[in-house]
C-alpha cells in the first residue's frame, strides 16, 4: 500500500488580501495600476504597493484569479502598467481607449509643438500647467478633436478623465504630470516613428 | 572716371572710419566661403554708405575716391582684381582682411582641420630645424635669430587665432539659446521647425568643422599620424632650449604650452555644452515629427467624423490602430450580490434559491386564475384576487430582512404575471397583522421608517417592516 503526503497551499494564502482588495476596487474603477504614483504629500514619484503586489504574485496568482473571473489581467513590462480587460471586449471599452489615446496624443502634440522636451511631462519639476492647459484650451482644432471625444466636457473635465484612469496624476493646483501609462503611449509613436525613419 | 588716387594711409584712414563697407563684404565673403569679395557685394556696400551720406559731398567725394578700384590697387590695399565667370573679384591684402575682422567677433574666421593642421606642419618644421643641429643656439648666428623670431611669431599668431576663435564660440551658446527662444515665441510650427532645423544644421557644422578639430589640436594626449602635437613640440623645443642653456626661451614654451592647455579646457567645456544641446535638439525634433505623424492620423480620424452625418464621436479604429488600452472599461461588481467570502453571504444565496423554489411550488399548488385577468378592477374582482394573495402570502416562507413588502413584493413581482402591488398592499392591511405569516420563529416589527413604491405613476408609501430575530425584538 502506498501512501503520499501531497501538501496542498492555496496562492490566496500567500498574497496579500487587502491590497488585492484594493488593486481589484481599481481595476473596476476602470484604473490602470502604474509602477509609480505621486504622493502629493511628499510631493514625489513612490512605488505603488499595489503594483509591486500584483508583480510580485503574477503568474502564480493575480492572472489566474482574473482569468477565472473572466477577465484578462494585461501587463505592460516598459511602461510598468497593469489593468484588466473582458476576453470579449465590448464597444463601450474601446471607446475609452480611443479617448485616453486623443486626449494623450493632443497634449503630446501641445508639447512637442512648443518645443518641450516629451519626456518633461512626466517630470514633477515640469508638467502641465494651468497656463498649459488654457493654451490647449484654445487651439481651434484641439477643441474640436474634444468635442469628437467628450462633447460635454471641457478640457478640465478631459484631463480629469485622464486623472481619474491614472494616465495623468495632480501634483497641485491645476498642475499635472503624466503617468507610466500614459508616457508609454507617448513613447510608443516616437518609437514607431524612428523605426520608419531607420 | 575719378582719376583722383590717395596713398596707403589716408586710404586706410577712410576706410577705418567707413569701416562698415568692409565689414560687410567680409561678410558675404565668408559666407559664400570664398577668399575673394565679389565686386557686386563691395559696390553694394558702398552704395549703402554714399546714401547715408546724402547732403555731404565732401565726405560722399571722399568715399568715391578711397573706394574706387583703382585707388585700393594703388594704395597696395587690393592686391589683384579680375574677371570671373561674368563678375569682378576683388583680392585684398589678407593682413587689411585681418585688420577688419578685429572690429567684428563674428568676421572671426573659425579654425578649420586643414588650417590648424598647415600652422602645426609648420610649427614641426620649425621644432625640427632646433632640432636638427644646424643652429648653434647663439643669439649673434643671424640663422638662429631667424628661426626664433619665426618660431614666436607662428606662436603668437596662433595663440591670438586660438583666443579669437574661443571667443566666438563661446557667444555660439549664447546666440543658440537666443535663436531657441525666438523660434518658441513663433506660432507656426513649420517655420519653428525650419528654424531649429537650420539652427542645428549650423551648429553641427560649427562642431564638426571647427571646434571638435581645435579640441583635438590643443589636447597634449591625440597621437597624430604624421608627427609630434602641438604640445609635444613645444615639450620638445623646451627641453631643447633647455640643454641649450636658453632659460628664458624654455620657460616662454612651458608658458605657452600652459595657456594651450588652458584653451583646451575651456574648448572641451563648450564642446560639450554644444553636444548637449545638439543632442536635445535632435531629440525634440524627432520626438516633434514623430508625435506630428501620429497627429495627422487622428485629424483623418476627425475628418471621417465630421464628413459622416451619422457619426459624432471618432472612430475606435483609431485607438485599434495601436491596441493600447483596448478593453480598458470600469467593471462595476453587482450591488445587490457583492461578492464575499463570509457564511452570511452564502447563507443569503442559499436561502434566497430555496425561498424561489418554494414559491415557485406554492404557485402551482394554489388556483391562481383570477390573478391572470389584474385588468379587471371590479371590486368584487379584486377582493378574490386580494384573498388569493394573502391566502399565497400567509403560505411564503419569510426570514430575516428589513423590509418585509419590499421583499415580498419583488418575490411575487417574478412569480406571478399579472400581479399587481396594489394586491399585495390590501391583502396587508387586511390581515391580521402578520401573525399568520410562516415566520420560523422571528419577529416583524412595523418601524416608523418610510420607504416607497412608485409604479406606473403612482407612488406607495408606508412603514417598513422589519422581520427581526427574537431578541432584537426591542421597541422602536
Amino acid at each position: 500500500m502506498y501512501t503520499t503526503n501531497v501538501l496542498i497551499t492555496s496562492t490566496f494564502d500567500a498574497v496579500d488580501l487587502e491590497l488585492s482588495q484594493q488593486a481589484h476596487s481599481q481595476f473596476a474603477s476602470g484604473k490602470v495600476i502604474n509602477r509609480l504614483l505621486y504622493d502629493s504629500y511628499t510631493q514625489q514619484f513612490v512605488e505603488n504597493a499595489l503594483y509591486t503586489e500584483l508583480y510580485k504574485h503574477l503568474e502564480a496568482h493575480y492572472k489566474k484569479l482574473y482569468h477565472h473571473i473572466g477577465f484578462e489581467l494585461v501587463f505592460n513590462v516598459k511602461g510598468e502598467f497593469f489593468y484588466i480587460r473582458k476576453d470579449d471586449a465590448s464597444e463601450d471599452a474601446d471607446e475609452n481607449a480611443t479617448k485616453v489615446q486623443a486626449l494623450l496624443l493632443v497634449i503630446a502634440r501641445y508639447w512637442a509643438d512648443k518645443g518641450f522636451d516629451l519626456d518633461d511631462l512626466a517630470n514633477e519639476n515640469f508638467g502641465l500647467k494651468a497656463k498649459h492647459v488654457a493654451e490647449i484650451q484654445k487651439n481651434e482644432q484641439y477643441d474640436r478633436i474634444r468635442t469628437a471625444l467628450l462633447p460635454k466636457e471641457d478640457w478640465n473635465g478631459c484631463l480629469r478623465y485622464l486623472l481619474n484612469r491614472n494616465f495623468m496624476y495632480l501634483c497641485g493646483d491645476d498642475y499635472y504630470v503624466v503617468s507610466s501609462a500614459g508616457m508609454f503611449f507617448i513613447q510608443h509613436h516616437v518609437e514607431k516613428y524612428l523605426a520608419s525613419i531607420s | 572716371m575719378n582719376e583722383q588716387l590717395l596713398d596707403t594711409l589716408p586710404t586706410f584712414r577712410v576706410m577705418m572710419e567707413y569701416k562698415s563697407i568692409m565689414l560687410e563684404a567680409i561678410r558675404s565673403m565668408d559666407e559664400y566661403g570664398e577668399s575673394y569679395i565679389r565686386e557686386y557685394d563691395f559696390n553694394t556696400g558702398v552704395f549703402k554708405c554714399l546714401n547715408t551720406l546724402e547732403g555731404d559731398k565732401t565726405q560722399q567725394n571722399a568715399v568715391r575716391i578711397v573706394f574706387s578700384k583703382d585707388n585700393l590697387l594703388c594704395a597696395n590695399i587690393l592686391s589683384d582684381f579680375d574677371q570671373f565667370e561674368g563678375h569682378g573679384r576683388f583680392f585684398f591684402d589678407r593682413a587689411v582682411l585681418d585688420i577688419f575682422r578685429l572690429f567684428d567677433k563674428s568676421l572671426v574666421q573659425e579654425l578649420t582641420h586643414i588650417e590648424l593642421n598647415t600652422r602645426l606642419v609648420a610649427l614641426r618644421e620649425l621644432t625640427n630645424r632646433f632640432d636638427s643641429g644646424s643652429l648653434d643656439f647663439n643669439h649673434q648666428d643671424l640663422d638662429y635669430k631667424e628661426a626664433l623670431d619665426s618660431l614666436f611669431r607662428a606662436l603668437a599668431d596662433l595663440q591670438s587665432l586660438i583666443r579669437r576663435n574661443l571667443s566666438r564660440m563661446e557667444d555660439v551658446n549664447k546666440e543658440l539659446s537666443e535663436n531657441s527662444e525666438e523660434a518658441l515665441k513663433l506660432s507656426s510650427p513649420d517655420v519653428m521647425q525650419i528654424l531649429q532645423k537650420d539652427n542645428i544644421e549650423q551648429i553641427s557644422n560649427l562642431l564638426v568643422r571647427h571646434i571638435v578639430p581645435t579640441r583635438a589640436f590643443l589636447d597634449e594626449k591625440v597621437v597624430l599620424k604624421d608627427g609630434l602635437n602641438l604640445l609635444a613640440c613645444l615639450e620638445k623645443l623646451r627641453i631643447l632650449f633647455k640643454a641649450h642653456n636658453s632659460e628664458s626661451e624654455a620657460s616662454a614654451m612651458l608658458r605657452y604650452a600652459i595657456s594651450f592647455n588652458a584653451y583646451h579646457k575651456e574648448i572641451s567645456r563648450i564642446s560639450t555644452s554644444i553636444d548637449q544641446f545638439l543632442a536635445r535638439s535632435r531629440k525634440r525634433l524627432t520626438q516633434f515629427n514623430a508625435i506630428e505623424y501620429a497627429f495627422s492620423d487622428l485629424n483623418d480620424y476627425l475628418k471621417d467624423t465630421q464628413q459622416d452625418l451619422r457619426r459624432k464621436r471618432i472612430s475606435t479604429e483609431f485607438a485599434q490602430t495601436s491596441g493600447l488600452f483596448c478593453g480598458l472599461k470600469s467593471q462595476p461588481r453587482p450591488k445587490d450580490l457583492r461578492l464575499s467570502d463570509s457564511p452570511s453571504y452564502f447563507n443569503n444565496v442559499i436561502t434566497d434559491i430555496n425561498a424561489k423554489l418554494e414559491d415557485y411550488k406554492l404557485v402551482s399548488q394554489l388556483d391562481l386564475s383570477l390573478l391572470e385577468s389584474s385588468k379587471d378592477s371590479s371590486l368584487e374582482i379584486r377582493l378574490k384576487r386580494v384573498k388569493q394573495v394573502k391566502s399565497l402570502v400567509y403560505s411564503m416562507e419569510f426570514t430575516q430582512c428589513e423590509d418585509l413588502i419590499e421583499v415580498t413584493n419583488n418575490r411575487l413581482g417574478g412569480l406571478l404575471e399579472g400581479y399587481q402591488v396594489l394586491d399585495l398592499l390590501e391583502a396587508l392591511s387586511t390581515l391580521d397583522y402578520m401573525k399568520q405569516l410562516h415566520l420560523n420563529g422571528y419577529y416583524t416589527r412595523v418601524t416608523n421608517y418610510f420607504n416607497q413604491l412608485v409604479i406606473g405613476g403612482y407612488v406607495f408609501r408606508y412603514r417598513k417592516i422589519r422581520v427581526i430575530q427574537e431578541k432584537e425584538n426591542v421597541y422602536y
